[in-house]
């Protein structure tokens, strides 16, 4: 049985693989707190380019039971710098045409400097160890697996 | 059906695409090891081995190093480089 989601107990993070459009503005309402003063929310989009080679779409799949709790350890990761009162990320994953949106992360905090490094912090450790790997379609038609660091095919 | 005695290995995107499948059995041995799951595997599919250099590996859903003990009924991923986001 794959989890797809995960909801805390304490309704303070969500999170959730989807094959459908993400709905950003959804989840920015879902994070937001009148304890809070800052809401940041990041969106990682489809680009067309990369390195010069152009991109047609993109395939993402993940190993979802791991990367939903990678995520859980992510997000108590980031509590323990800053005070980071609602969480809410969800990932794309199957076929993405350019300019979708692949991740949204929203986040409130009491003030805005904590909400900004932690929705970092969160993006940047997220491309480093969460389960879920990109498959470029390019344009010339051929497909390529993203994997920083395999021997080259 | 997988036995109980056996583990499952399984592998994801370009690992996939390579083995073929993306998920296998092994044999669980008595004192196994991850590193003797990730060896059994380069023999079993020694053109994985260039890459196996380049992959994590997670026991049950959680990264693991090679010294981490396997049990019979263990999931034992096979995490090539990812990237999301």
């Amino acid at each position: 049985m794959e989890h797809r989601s995960y909801q805390s107990p304490e309704n303070d993070l969500t999170i959730e693989l989807t094959e459908s459009d993400i709905d950003h503005e959804a989840l920015t309402a879902s994070v937001r707190d009148s304890a809070c003063g800052a809401v940041v929310l990041f969106l990682g989009t489809v680009r067309e380019f990369t390195q010069g080679r152009q991109t047609d779409s993109l395939a993402y799949e993940a190993y979802h039971e791991m990367a939903i709790r990678e995520l859980q350890r992510l997000v108590a990761e980031a509590r323990k710098s800053w005070p980071l009162k609602r969480v809410g990320i969800v990932h794309r994953l199957g076929h993405l045409e350019l300019g979708e949106t692949a991740i949204a992360i929203a986040v409130s905090s009491p003030h805005r400097a904590e909400a900004f490094a932690g929705t970092q912090f969160l993006m940047d450790e997220i491309k480093k160890t969460v389960p879920i790997w990109k498959q470029e379609h390019w344009s010339d038609g051929t497909t390529e697996w993203v994997h920083p660091g395999f021997p080259k095919q | 059906m997988a036995s109980t005695a056996n583990i499952t290995v399984r592998f994801f995107a370009q690992l996939k695409d390579l083995a073929g499948t993306g998920e296998t059995q092994l044999l669980c041995q008595q004192a196994m090891r991850v590193a003797e799951v990730k060896e059994q595997i380069a023999v079993e599919y020694p053109w994985l081995r260039p890459y196996l250099k380049s992959v994590f590996i997670a026991r049950n859903g959680s990264y693991c190093s090679g010294e981490t003990e396997v049990n019979a009924g263990d999931e034992i991923a096979f995490i090539p480089p990812v990237s999301g986001g």
